[in-house]
C-alpha cells in the first residue's frame, strides 16, 4: 500500500452483504485507470473499494473521450460512472464550466452535485447546483465565481445558458443521468437547444465535447437521440434482467379501505431500516404521511408541489437518516440514493413500468438486499400483469411472515450517509451552530414500538446519527 | 431468411433434381469470392482443371453453408416424392464421397401420400445420399459467423448490426415473455381488525411536517444549500452590485415566455395548471416518443387516456411537436380547427382559479344556460368524435371512446352546465396567455405524432405539409365541417345575432370583394394543383416518369398537397381566375374549366371540399401514393414555417361556410 492511501480519511467499511449486480466484476482496481491521485483519494475516501460493474466497464473508455450510452440497474454505481471520468478531465485552473450534467429533477441534482463534490474532494473543483426553485438571482451570482462542473436540471440550465450567464464554450463533457426521462417529450427540446451552446462539431463528424448518457431504463426515445447527437457511441448494457437481484418483490391484494390497515400491519411486522412510500397523487402523499405521524411513525413527505425548502430540508434529512419514513410522490422515484432504505413500498400502485422499476430500484442499493411491497387494489391487477410482464418478473403475495434474510443487514451501522460530520468543512461547522447537529440525534424507538431489533448495539449506529462530538 | 435448395451437383440420375446453384453461396461474401477469381486468374491452368477448382470452391460453400445450418430445420426430400423435415443433425464428408448424405432428427413427414403414414418414423433418419433430391434449410441465418465472415463484420461496422447485438431496449431485454393473468391472492388482514379508515375520508391535508416531527420525535431538520453547491460570497465588496445586476436579468428571464414548456415553466417558479399530469409522467415516466416504436404508442397513450379521464387543464396552451402534451390538449392538436380545439380544452375544464360550489353552480347554471345544452352536446360530439379519430389501432379505436362516453353521460346533465359557465374565464385567460407569448416555431422540433404512424401503412399518416399554423403539428381529415358556432367561439362567447351578421359580412370573402369591385374576379384563398392526372389505372411506369413533369402553377405558387386538409392560406397575390370556378363552383357566369396544366379530373381528390365523401382509406391512399409524386417545389415548402396570419373564422368551415355565403351572394 502506498504512502498517500495510508493517511486516507477512510470512512468505516460497510459490511452489509451484496448481490451479483455489483460484485461481478473483472477485478479492477480504481487505481488501474490511472486516475489524478487527489481523484483517488476522493474516490476512497467516499468508501468506495473496488469499481462496479458499470464502473469498470464505463470509466476506461469514457477516459478515452467516447460518447457512451449506457445501462445499468438502479443503484449499481452508475452515478460514479460518469463523475470520475468527467472530474479526471477538469482543469482546475481553467475558471470555465468544463463539465455539465443534467438530471431530471432538483433532488437529484442536489444528490449528483454531492457526489461530485464528494469525489473531487481533494481536487480543488467548485461544483454548482442550479435547478429551479431556488432564486435565479443567487445562481447568476455564483456564475460569476468559477464553476467548473455545473449540475442542473434543463429548464434553468437553458435560461442561464440562453443568457450566456453559463457559457459552455470550453464545456468538454456533457452528461445526462436519467437519459431516458431526459428524453422525454418534455425534457428533449430544453436538452436540444442546450446542446447548441456547446463547442460545435469537428471536421470528422465528432462532437467536440463528450457526451455520456446514462440510465437504468432505456425505451426507444434515446435511440433517436442516439442518432442525431452523439458520436459512435459506445454502449454499455448491464442488464440481462431488468430488476435487481437483491430486491424481493410482493404484492397484497387488499381493497382500497384496507391500505391503510395494511400499510399499519406491515409497519408493525418488518424490520424497516429505512422506508420510501410511494403514493400517486400529492394529496394522497401529505394525508398518508399525516396519518402515519398519527400511528407515531416518524415520517417526512416530499412532493412537487411544496417549496423547495421544505423539499430540501426534507431530502436531505431523509438521507442522512434523521427520520426514518419518507412519504413522496413520483418525484423521489428516480436516482434518488438511500443506502439505508431496505423497504419500498407502492402505496399507489405505478401505471408505468419504468416508474415501478426506478421506485423498487429505491431499496436494495448497491446490491444490498431489500423489499419491495406493492398494495394492490381491484383495479391495479391489470397493470400488475403488464408491469410483470414488461419487466419479465414475478411479484409473489406477501406471506405472513417475510424471511429477514431478504431486507434486514445484520449490521447497520456503517451504511454511507452523504454528509459524515468530518465533510463539513471548518467554515459550516462554526457557520451552523454547533447546537444544531447535537440536536439531531433521534430519541432511539421513541414513538415507534412496533420497530422490533434483534439487538440494541446494532440499531444505535444507524439510528443516531453520530453527533460532531463523537466524531472529533 | 435464406434459403438453400441444394443438392449435391453430381449426385446425378435423379429427375427433378436441382442443380446447387452457386448463387445462392455468392452471399457467403466477397471474401471467398476474391479467393475464387485469385486462384483462376493467377493459376491460368486448363479448363478442366479449373472447373475442378470450381467444384472444390463449390464443396466448400455447400460446406460453409450445412455447417452453419446444423441444429436448424431442414427439409428434405426424397426420390419418392415425400418430404420430411427435422433438425439437421448431421452429414458426411460429401466431399470424400462425393454424395451428401444427411441425418435428421425428429423428423415429420409433410409431404407424402405414398408413404405409409401408419408407420411411426424413427427419432433419427439418414438420408443416403442416393435418395435425396433436395435438401432445403429454412431460416439460414449466416451472422452467426460474422467472425469468419468480412461481409456481415462491414455491416456491422456500418451500424446496421444485426437486432442480437445492437441497441437493447427494456422490452428487449424483458423478453415479454411469462405471467399471465392470474387469480391474485387477497391479503387477509391479522389479528384484530382495526378499521383506520380509508385514506382520503380526511380532506385535511395541510400540516407542518417539521414542526410535527420535531415535536413527536425530535427530528430536528439541518439543510445547508452550501453543501451541495457553490458558496456565494456575500462579504464581495461588489456584491451589492452583483446583487442588482443579477436581480435585474433574473427578472428579465423570468418575464421571458415559456413556449408552452412545463419543464421551464416550473423551473421559473410559475406556477402553470398542470392537472392533467400527475408527478409520474412528469418525473418518473417516459414519454414515448413514438416515430420509433410502432405498437407502442398506441398503447401509451392509451394508457394516459384511461388515466387522465378526468384531468382538468384551464389553459389553452400552444403546443410545440416534442413536448408533452396533456391528454385532453391532445385533440386539440391534432386539429387546426378552432372549433375541436376550444372545445376539447375548455370544455372540460374546471379551472383552478375558479372552484365555485357545486351547489350555486348549478343553480345559475340551469337558469342561464339552458339553451346551450344543444350546443353542449354538438361539443361533445365533436369532442367524442376527436377522441376517435387520434386514437391509432385495434385496442385503442373502442375501448377510450367508450370511456370518454361513459365519463360524459354520467355528468351531462349536471356538468354541462357548470362546464359552459366556467368556461368563459380559462377562455379569456387562454387568449391573454397566447397574446403575451407569441408562438415561435422551433426548426427542430420533431414532429408530434402520437400513436407512431412514423411510416406506417396500415394508418392514415396525412403527409404534412402544413402552410402555417401555430398550434398544430399532426394534420388530420377534418371531421365534420358543421361546426356550431358555440363550439367555435367557446361556449358562451357566441356572438350576438348583430355581431353575427358583422361577423359575417366582414369576414366574408366574397362580399368584401363585392364591395369593393364588383367585377373583380375573386381571389382564391388556395391552390391545389391536380393530385392525381387519370382515373385509367396505368403502370407505376407512366405514372413516376423518371423526370416527372409536375404542372406548375404560373406565378410559382406553392402547392399544398395536405393530407385531407388543406388549410386556407393568407393570400396576397392575385390567384389565377381560371381556376377558381373549381373551386367555387357555384359562381354564376364561370363554368368548370381546367385551367392550363390543370387537368379536370384533378380537383375530384380536392379534398377539403368534400369531405364526407371521401373515406379515410381513400385519402390514405392518395396520400402516400402522392408521396413519390412530390413537386420538388413543394417538398422545400414543406419544412418552411410560412409567416401567414392565423386564418379567419370564416375559412374554417372551409367548403360548407362558402357555399352559403354564395348563396347569400345571389
Amino acid at each position: 500500500m502506498s504512502e498517500w492511501k495510508k493517511e486516507l480519511n477512510l470512512p468505516q467499511r460497510d459490511s452489509r452483504p451484496q448481490t451479483d449486480d455489483v460484485l461481478n466484476t473483472k477485478g479492477n482496481s480504481f487505481e488501474s485507470f490511472h486516475l489524478k491521485r487527489e481523484l483517488l483519494m476522493g474516490i476512497f475516501e467516499a468508501g468506495f473499494e473496488k469499481p462496479s460493474p458499470i464502473q469498470e466497464e464505463s470509466i476506461p473508455i469514457a477516459l478515452t473521450g467516447r460518447d457512451i450510452l449506457a445501462r445499468a440497474k438502479n443503484g449499481t454505481g452508475k452515478t460514479a460512472s460518469f463523475v470520475i471520468p468527467s472530474l479526471q478531465k477538469i482543469k482546475p485552473k481553467m475558471n470555465k464550466i468544463q463539465s455539465l450534467i443534467l438530471v431530471p429533477t432538483r433532488e437529484l441534482a442536489l444528490q449528483t452535485s454531492q457526489v461530485v463534490k464528494t469525489l473531487g474532494k481533494h481536487l480543488g473543483v467548485q461544483v454548482m447546483v442550479s435547478t429551479g426553485g431556488t432564486l435565479l438571482r443567487d445562481d447568476i451570482i455564483r456564475l460569476n465565481d468559477p464553476v467548473h462542473v455545473l449540475v442542473g436540471t434543463p429548464g434553468r440550465i437553458l435560461d442561464l445558458a440562453s443568457r450566456k450567464l453559463a457559457e459552455f464554450d470550453q464545456c468538454k463533457t456533457f452528461i445526462m443521468d436519467e437519459a431516458d426521462k431526459m428524453l422525454s417529450r418534455e425534457f428533449r427540446n430544453v436538452i436540444e437547444q442546450i446542446i447548441t451552446f456547446f463547442p460545435s462539431r469537428l471536421p470528422g463528424g465528432a462532437n467536440a465535447y463528450q457526451s455520456l448518457l446514462f440510465s437504468a431504463t432505456f425505451p426507444l426515445t434515446v435511440k433517436s437521440f442516439m442518432d442525431k447527437h452523439l458520436y459512435k457511441p459506445y454502449e454499455i448494457n448491464l442488464m440481462d434482467e431488468l430488476t435487481l437481484k437483491g430486491i424481493t418483490q410482493y404484492y397484497a391484494f387488499v381493497e382500497e379501505k384496507q391500505k391503510l390497515h395494511c400499510l399499519n400491519t406491515l409497519f408493525s411486522k418488518l424490520q424497516i431500516n429505512q422506508s420510501i412510500i410511494f403514493c400517486n397523487s400529492t394529496k394522497r402523499v401529505e394525508l398518508l404521511s399525516k396519518k402515519l405521524t398519527d400511528l407515531d411513525y416518524s415520517c417526512y413527505y416530499s412532493h412537487a408541489r411544496m417549496p423547495q425548502a421544505s423539499r430540501n430540508k426534507v431530502f436531505h434529512e431523509f438521507r442522512q437518516g434523521h427520520v426514518r419514513n419518507l412519504v413522496c410522490s413520483d418525484l423521489l422515484t428516480r436516482g434518488i440514493d438511500i443506502q439505508a432504505v431496505n423497504v419500498v413500498i407502492n402505496f399507489d400502485f405505478p401505471k408505468n413500468a419504468e416508474t415501478y422499476l426506478h421506485r423498487i430500484g429505491r431499496s436494495g442499493r448497491f446490491g444490498h438486499f431489500g423489499i419491495a411491497i406493492n398494495l394492490i387494489n381491484w383495479d391495479d391487477r391489470f397493470n400488475l400483469y403488464k408491469i410483470e410482464q414488461e419487466l419479465g418478473t414475478e411479484i409473489k403475495p406477501i406471506p405472513s411472515e417475510i424471511d429477514k434474510s431478504l431486507y434486514v443487514a445484520g449490521d447497520t451501522s456503517a451504511v454511507p450517509r452523504p454528509f459524515p460530520l468530518s465533510n463539513y468543512q471548518s467554515s459550516q461547522l462554526s457557520a451552523e451552530s454547533n447546537s444544531s447537529f447535537d440536536g439531531v440525534v433521534v430519541p432511539e424507538q421513541q414513538g415507534n414500538p412496533q420497530f422490533t431489533y434483534n439487538s440494541t448495539n446494532e440499531t444505535s449506529g444507524h439510528d443516531r446519527p453520530i453527533s460532531a462530538r463523537e466524531q472529533t | 431468411m435464406s434459403q438453400i435448395k441444394n443438392a449435391r451437383p453430381n449426385s446425378s440420375g435423379t429427375s427433378g433434381h436441382r442443380r446447387s446453384n452457386s448463387r445462392n453461396f455468392n452471399g457467403s461474401g466477397p471474401g471467398s469470392n476474391r479467393k475464387y477469381n485469385g486462384k483462376e486468374e493467377s493459376s491460368q491452368k486448363p479448363a478442366v482443371q479449373q472447373s475442378k477448382v470450381a467444384a472444390q470452391n463449390n464443396d466448400d460453400r455447400l460446406l460453409f453453408a450445412l455447417a452453419h445450418s446444423i441444429g436448424s430445420k431442414v427439409i428434405v426430400t426424397v426420390g419418392s416424392g415425400s418430404s420430411y423435415s427435422g433438425m439437421l443433425v448431421s452429414f458426411n464428408d460429401f466431399a470424400a464421397d462425393s454424395e451428401l448424405s444427411v441425418i435428421v432428427k425428429y423428423p415429420e413427414l409433410i409431404d407424402g401420400s405414398q408413404e405409409n403414414d401408419a408407420e411411426e418414423l424413427p427419432e433419427t433418419l439418414v438420408f443416403k445420399a442416393k435418395d435425396i433430391v433436395a435438401v432445403e434449410i429454412e431460416q439460414l441465418d449466416f451472422s452467426k459467423a460474422h467472425n469468419s465472415y468480412p461481409a456481415a463484420i462491414a455491416e456491422a461496422a456500418e451500424g446496421n448490426t444485426d437486432s442480437k447485438k445492437a441497441f437493447k431496449t427494456d422490452t428487449d431485454i424483458s423478453g415479454k415473455s411469462q405471467s399471465k393473468e392470474r387469480e391474485l391472492q387477497k391479503w387477509v388482514p391479522e389479528g384484530p381488525d382495526t378499521d383506520l379508515g380509508n385514506l382520503e375520508d380526511d380532506t385535511h391535508a395541510n400540516w407542518d411536517q417539521f414542526e410535527v416531527n420535531e415535536r413527536k420525535f425530535g427530528v430536528k431538520s439541518t439543510y445547508d444549500e452550501n453543501l451541495y453547491t457553490t458558496r456565494i460570497n456575500r462579504d464581495d465588496p461588489d456584491y451589492e452590485r452583483k446583487l442588482v445586476e443579477a436581480e435585474r436579468i433574473a427578472k428579465e428571464i423570468e418575464s421571458q415566455s415559456y413556449n408552452g414548456n412545463i419543464h421551464v415553466a416550473e423551473e421559473r417558479g410559475l406556477v402553470v395548471d398542470d392537472s392533467g399530469i400527475d408527478e409520474e409522467d412528469k418525473y418518473s415516466g417516459v414519454l414515448r416518443d413514438d416515430d420509433n416504436s410502432q405498437n407502442k404508442g398506441g398503447e401509451l397513450l392509451l394508457g394516459m387516456l384511461k388515466k387522465n379521464v378526468k384531468a382538468q387543464p384551464s389553459e389553452l396552451k400552444q403546443y410545440k411537436a416534442g413536448r408533452y402534451v396533456p391528454p385532453n390538449h391532445r385533440a386539440a392538436n391534432f386539429h387546426h380547427d378552432p372549433a375541436v380545439l376550444q372545445s376539447s380544452a375548455i370544455t372540460q375544464d374546471t379551472s383552478k382559479t375558479k372552484k365555485p360550489k357545486e351547489g350555486q353552480d348549478s343553480k345559475t347554471g340551469d337558469s342561464k344556460e339552458q339553451p346551450k345544452t344543444k350546443a353542449q352536446k354538438e361539443i361533445e360530439s365533436l369532442k367524442e368524435f376527436s377522441s376517435n379519430l387520434k386514437l391509432p389501432k385495434k385496442p385503442a379505436e373502442d375501448s377510450v371512446p367508450k370511456e370518454k362516453n361513459k365519463q360524459e353521460t354520467s355528468k351531462t346533465p349536471s356538468s354541462a352546465s357548470k362546464v359552459s359557465d366556467e368556461s368563459s374565464k380559462p377562455a379569456t385567460a387562454a387568449t391573454t396567455t397566447s397574446t403575451k407569448k407569441p408562438f415561435k416555431m422551433n426548426p427542430n422540433t420533431a414532429s408530434f405524432s402520437p400513436m407512431g404512424f412514423g411510416g406506417q401503412t396500415d394508418f392514415h399518416a396525412p403527409h404534412r405539409i402544413i402552410p402555417a399554423s401555430g398550434t398544430s403539428q399532426g394534420s388530420f381529415t377534418r371531421p365534420k365541417r358543421n361546426i356550431s358556432q358555440q363550439a367555435f367561439f367557446g361556449a358562451n362567447r357566441v356572438p350576438t345575432v348583430a355581431k353575427q351578421k358583422i361577423l359575417k359580412d366582414n369576414f366574408n370573402l366574397f362580399l368584401e370583394k363585392h364591395r369593393k369591385d364588383p367585377k373583380a374576379p375573386f381571389e382564391k384563398p388556395f391552390v391545389t394543383p391536380p393530385t392525381w392526372e387519370t382515373t385509367i389505372e396505368e403502370s407505376y411506369r407512366v405514372l413516376f416518369p423518371i423526370n416527372p413533369e409536375i404542372p406548375m402553377m404560373p406565378d410559382n405558387r406553392m402547392f399544398f398537397y395536405g393530407g385531407g386538409q388543406t388549410s386556407p392560406i393568407h393570400n396576397t397575390s392575385p390567384l389565377p381566375q381560371q381556376l377558381i370556378p373549381r373551386m367555387i363552383p357555384m359562381i354564376p357566369g364561370q363554368g368548370p374549366s381546367g385551367g392550363p396544366g390543370v387537368p379536370q379530373t384533378g380537383s375530384q381528390h380536392f379534398v377539403p371540399y368534400q369531405p364526407q365523401l371521401i373515406p379515410p382509406q381513400m385519402m390514405m391512399s392518395h396520400n402516400q401514393q402522392r408521396r413519390g409524386y412530390m413537386p420538388p417545389l413543394s417538398q422545400s415548402g414543406m419544412g418552411v414555417p410560412m409567416m401567414a396570419p392565423p386564418p379567419f373564422p370564416g375559412h374554417y368551415n372551409g367548403g360548407k361556410h362558402m357555399r352559403s355565403d354564395n348563396k347569400d351572394l345571389r
